[in-house]
């Protein structure tokens, strides 16, 4: 019982702040590139 | 109906390519859209794999599918500290100190940080299931968490400010410097332990029957999150130059204020 | 470069000499943690056997305050970037301060001695003598090295002051673990029960090398790295 719990935990908590990590950049990302210009951007 | 119904996100003024700018976000590429689909398809089956498909251990049960997540975390750590290790010395030893390479040793410096911390939960609720302790002061462990500490502090100094080169400068200093650390911590730490105790913790993956499915799942997970992270290194790495941009752009701005004033304040 | 660490060592503990914070403040701090310290173990047997330890804790302590010390008489008024705009060697103005440094700390740990034996009943074995010796000066040097060095690194920053313990600590644990082991084997504490009984002088031997390569390393580390470090500052 124990051991299915502490795998929920593990994959939920792995899981869910590697999304929240990916979310939160995407957005300081577009805050930053507010001025950018996207034609000037090196990877477009 | 046929009418077309106002987005609700889109803000009075914001033309088409905007939004759609906007929905793609800016730092992506044909090319990082590819890896991100991928990745999420390698997390779903990892996921499928880890919990449903994949048998029960002999001596662990369940609890070995724990592995598929912490063996790929600590994986995913070690490689960005060594790409931020690899660009540092980029970095400082190109004439060119380009910020390039500043930039993606601070982005995967910060990537691993994160993976060596859910390395370090994982790890640690697995031990408790397998061990029965959280910790033990295992020569692995031990450096481990001092690797993690050690980039914490990397990241500190990045925050110091100063000029872009100047944190460039500083932060690749310090990215070698821990590069010579971990060994001597890993070496002193194996020394002491061996010296006094007879042996530590058992390999954690030693112990475990490996069959097909579970090293399939295993192989999986390790797939999935080195793309992750390069998903996510490549998108770290554009957003610092989109915030370096925008600061210079603020101090433009300042900069063009304060000469204004002054030519204000000398012609009254 | 020797000449240039002989004049800034010369002058860094000329300050110290002339300010005394050193020993007005810094030597009271070290001996009120080791009292601290009994404080909070409470049992005389413990203290007894954890001496080692608490010495060289209370000597890293030390040395964060120490550090902070060096570099704030360098940038409070601009001296560090009038040194390197006058075009002296970084090289020899790190060796200058970590020489300056060591001397402060071997002061530091002088006194911590004499405390941990009055303090905490501990004996050094006569045959341990030189082991203490050479594993304090081997300690010293790699403290001073690291301690310069990354100090070098957060002068100037804002925040450096809480900063600076969290960069250094976990550089400096190889010495925390080699030199109480090292001090360990000189004072034969830990004999009798447990895990650990019956530590033997020779025990000490080995640390003493892991001490030595790691002063090696760092010292190296920080004649490379002083002048890129100061030129941004």
């Amino acid at each position: 019982m124990r051991d299915n719990v502490f795998v929920a935990i593990c994959y939920a908590l792995t899981l869910g702040s590697l999304l929240s990590y990916a979310t939160v950049l995407l957005r300081r990302a577009r805050r930053a590139g507010r001025v950018a210009k996207s034609e000037e951007l090196p990877w477009t | 109906m046929s009418t077309t119904v106002p987005n609700p996100q889109s803000i009075p003024g914001t033309n088409a390519s905007a939004v759609s700018r906007r929905w793609r976000g800016i730092t992506s590429t044909g090319f990082s859209r590819v890896l991100g689909v991928a990745t999420l398809v390698l997390v779903v089956w990892l996921v499928l794999f880890g919990l449903l498909f994949s048998p029960p251990d002999q001596t662990q049960q369940s609890s070995v599918r724990i592995m598929y997540i912490h063996v790929p975390t600590a994986w995913v750590a070690y490689l960005a500290f060594g790409v931020t290790g690899l660009s540092s010395a980029m970095y400082l030893f190109r004439r060119a100190h380009s910020l390039a390479w500043d930039r993606v040793a601070g982005a995967s410096a910060e990537i691993g940080v994160m993976f060596m911390a859910l390395t370090l939960i994982t790890g640690s609720l697995w031990g408790r299931l397998t061990w029965g302790v959280y910790w033990a002061w295992d020569a692995r462990l031990t450096t481990t968490a001092f690797l993690f500490v050690t980039y914490v502090g990397y990241l500190a100094v990045r925050r110091l400010g100063g000029s872009h080169q100047a944190r460039a400068k500083r932060s690749a200093v310090l990215g070698l410097l821990a590069v010579i650390e971990i060994p001597l911590v890993h070496f002193s730490v194996e020394l002491w332990r061996s010296l006094h105790q007879e042996a530590s913790v058992a390999n954690p993956s030693g112990d475990v029957k490996m069959d097909g499915l579970m090293l399939f799942s295993l192989f999986v997970g390790l797939i999935a999150f080195s793309l992750l992270y390069f998903w996510l290194v490549l998108h770290r790495q554009r957003a610092m130059y989109l915030e370096d941009q925008y600061d210079d752009a603020d101090l433009d701005v300042a900069l063009v204020e304060r000469r204004a004033e002054t030519k204000e304040h000398s012609r009254a | 470069m020797w000449r240039t660490a002989r004049l800034v060592a010369a002058k860094d503990l000329g300050i110290e000499w002339r300010s005394r914070q050193v020993t007005n403040q810094v030597l009271p701090f070290a001996g009120l943690t080791l009292v601290l310290f009994a404080f909070a173990l409470d049992r005389d047997e413990i203290t007894a056997r954890v001496a080692p330890g608490l010495f060289w804790l209370a000597t890293t302590f030390s040395l964060i305050v120490l550090v902070q010390r060096t570099f704030a008489v360098e940038t409070a008024d601009g001296a560090l970037d009038t040194l390197r705009v006058a075009g002296v060697d970084p090289a020899g103005i790190y060796l200058g301060k970590a020489l300056a440094l060591a001397a402060q700390l071997v002061v530091l740990e002088a006194l911590l001695l004499v405390g941990v034996i009055v303090f905490y009943a501990s004996h050094i074995r006569p045959a341990g003598i030189v082991l203490v010796i050479v594993t304090a000066f081997l300690a010293t040097s790699g403290l001073a090295f690291v301690g310069t060095l990354y100090g070098g690194l957060a002068a100037g920053a804002k925040g450096r002051e809480t900063l600076l313990p969290l960069l250094l600590l976990p550089v400096v644990a190889p010495v925390l673990i080699g030199a109480t082991r090292a001090f360990e084997a000189a004072f034969g504490t830990r004999g009798g029960e447990g895990i650990r009984a019956g530590v033997e002088i020779s025990d000490g031997w080995p640390w003493v090398g892991m001490l030595a390569i790691f002063a090696a390393v760092f010292g190296a580390a920080g004649v490379l790295a002083f002048g890129p470090l100061l030129e941004e500052a």
